[in-house]
């Protein structure tokens, strides 16, 4: 109710200037829409929950813990040694390894949250606020064909680029704000994760800059996944044909490249998302041979791999939506509206 | 000048599979500046299609079209600031109110928030603006698409159809609301609409279409008068009608009944008439030419047009 109240009296305010901006309108119809507002709520509700799981189910290892643990993994090294009497000394000392039982933290009743969970957890942010971000695109897209709004809009403003890509422009930043909004948010809530239930003492050297490095491109990627799903509803012009046109390509054709077409990998989509979200990028398969073994079953052998680095990937993302785009525009600009 | 001009204005609708379906034949059409210009023709005429090519929403395979002066659709962002639309239902967005749907448009074209209200009191859905507009009837979403349609203050004002939906109370106030507009001195209304008696009362000039092509236009009046017949209605005393039809009849006139009256057909001077009956001392209770309504013009000009 409060955003519904600020958001009308922004509205008053922005329409009493009197100055034309067809942006300020789109951007103001985004905002008003309570669909894109609850699924943008229900993104950060999902997060904490998340949040509120991981607190309860991890803790900061007190020095018992600690020694509790250690003579656990202790009791369990023993046990190994006693059960291969066959093997000499240095053949236990190696196979059974304090080391080969894991890290200490296994130990624990409860783990630490440690800070490669900070990093796990912004990619999964990323992910899943991409998730969504795309279907807030898709209906922001869509709404105008649903609600037959687009011949009023040009009434209003009949240059039919600008009326696109000033959507776009507005789905792009609302996007943009969005993901960077919770990545803010996440990395808020971990810092106080770890400070409250684990270590930051464990911290590699670059884990800042990585950190921050990995949230961008998943700012990107929230961007990219708005601005795709709108192109695909402008195209279609309908909000459930562009969602199930998406899941087609995703689901189906995409998994049907990978297995038949492998050297056609570096340009799908799902591999090069994977490419921009990983640190350090992908090496994807992209041609391989089978033969028949001996025992009647096959072997593969890998020939070929192709490096998607995060920009590499980055940029032919760019590239599919900038297609994706330019597609929606011509029709859209050449489409009798009856 | 004219506001509107269009001339050998085609349009094909390209179908799947289909053979292409003509909605302009080549139409040519001149709407001056000024009053409430009727737009009329019958179903598949071409009349949205016009109003959706003048506005750019649908490309013109060929012709040329002109809205004050300049050409569109090259020109129309030059000009679209004076022209407000209402093509066909008026659609907004359901689940947000009256007021906000127009506060949008409003921001779109740097309107002042004022007009908002304004235009919300001229068409009296000032008390609803803050419901949703789902929750209105047909008639509000047509009044809530004039006030949209108005909010720019435009020098044209399209309307198609704006009585559709409207019960007969809230189509005389979209009648009085029309004519209103075009008595201001200030806008032209073009008025596309099927309500023929509607058109009669409210326009000063008329086109009428028929499968895309223009068939007739011109001041109402004259269009009106161009398919004059000249028949007359004649009434006299209940106690001399029989004898005075054996008159009129006798002189060659053809006569039918009409009620308590006659229609007597091609009179081309009533005087003659006059005298001939008080010759005979047969007085006239009632002499009254009969005027071609719009309707009968429109569906005689439909029916030779096909």
């Amino acid at each position: 109710m409060t955003a519904d109240l600020t958001g009308a009296t922004l509205l008053r305010g922005l329409a009493a200037t009197g100055r034309p901006s067809l942006a300020r309108a789109e951007l103001l119809r985004i905002r008003s829409r309570r669909f894109v507002r609850l699924l943008v709520a229900l993104g950060f509700v999902v997060m904490l929950g998340a949040v509120i799981i991981a607190f309860v189910n991890s803790a900061k290892p007190s020095p018992a813990v600690e020694a509790a643990a250690r003579a656990t993994r202790d009791a369990a090294v023993a046990e190994c040694r006693s059960f291969q009497p066959e093997l000499t000394p240095e053949q236990l000392d190696q196979a059974c390894d304090p080391e080969n039982f894991g890290p200490l933290e296994q130990f624990y009743p409860k783990p630490p949250f440690g800070t490669s969970s900070v990093q796990n957890g912004a990619l999964g942010v990323a992910g899943g606020f991409a998730a969504l971000l795309f279907l807030v695109g898709v209906t922001s897209g869509g709404a105008d064909w649903a609600a037959k709004t687009m011949p009023a809009l040009l009434f209003w403003e009949p240059r039919r680029s600008r009326v696109m890509l000033t959507k776009l422009a507005v789905v792009a930043g609302v996007a943009a704000a969005v993901a960077a909004l919770a990545q803010a948010v996440w990395t808020g809530l971990a810092s106080a994760l770890v400070s409250a239930r684990g270590d930051w003492s464990a911290r590699p050297d670059r884990f800042w800059p990585d950190l921050l490095a990995l949230q961008g491109r998943g700012v990107l990627l929230g961007v990219l996944a708005a601005c795709a799903g709108f192109a695909l509803a402008m195209l279609v012009r309908n909000t459930g044909a562009a969602l199930g046109l998406a899941f087609v390509y995703l689901a189906v054709l995409e998994n049907a490249l990978r297995g038949f077409l492998p050297s056609t990998r570096p340009f799908l989509l799902a591999d090069n998302i994977g490419g921009l979200m990983t640190p350090g990028g992908v090496d994807v398969v992209t041609s391989k041979d089978r033969y028949l073994d001996s025992g009647g079953g096959t072997t593969e052998v890998i020939q070929a791999i192709v490096h998607l680095s995060n920009q590499r990937s980055g940029l032919t993302l760019l590239a599919g939506l900038a297609i994706a785009v330019g597609l929606a525009l011509v029709t859209f600009r050449r489409r009798d509206l009856t | 000048m004219p506001v509107i001009e269009t001339s050998g204005l085609h349009k094909d609708y390209r179908r799947w599979r289909r053979p292409p379906e003509r909605a302009l034949n080549g139409l040519d059409l001149s709407v001056d500046e000024g009053g409430v210009h009727g737009f009329l023709g019958p179903n598949g005429s071409g009349k949205t299609t016009t109003i959706r090519a003048l506005l750019g929403l649908v490309r013109a395979d060929a012709g040329d079209m002109r809205l004050f002066g300049r050409p569109v659709p090259a020109a129309l962002p030059e000009v679209i600031g004076d022209i407000g639309a209402l093509v066909e239902t008026p659609l907004f967005f359901p689940t947000f109110t009256g007021r906000r749907n127009l506060e949008l448009l409003a921001a779109t074209a740097g309107v002042p928030g004022a007009r908002v209200d304004e235009v919300l009191e001229t068409v009296g859905l000032r008390d609803r603006a803050a419901d949703r507009v789902k929750g209105y009837s047909l008639g509000m979403k047509q009044r809530l698409g004039i006030a949209a349609a108005l909010l720019k203050q435009p020098r044209l004002l399209v309307l198609d159809e704006p009585s559709n939906g409207l019960d007969p109370a809230g189509i005389v106030e979209m009648r009085e609301l029309v004519q209103r507009l075009g008595a201001d001195g200030r806008t032209t209304v073009f008025l596309s609409s099927h309500l023929l008696g509607e058109v009669q009362q409210t326009c000063d000039h008329v086109s009428i279409l028929s499968r895309g092509r223009l068939v007739t236009g011109g001041p109402v009046r004259d269009v009106l008068a161009s398919r004059a017949s000249g028949d007359v209605r004649l009434r006299v005393e209940e106690a001399d009608a029989a004898l005075a039809r054996q008159h009129v009849e006798a002189a060659g006139f053809r006569v039918t009944s009409m009620g308590d009256a006659w229609r007597v057909h091609a009179v081309a001077d009533p005087a003659a008439l006059t005298r001939l009956l008080a010759d005979r001392g047969l007085y006239l209770s009632e002499l009254s030419p009969i005027a071609a309504d719009l309707e009968t013009v429109f569906l005689e000009l439909t029916r030779e047009a096909s």
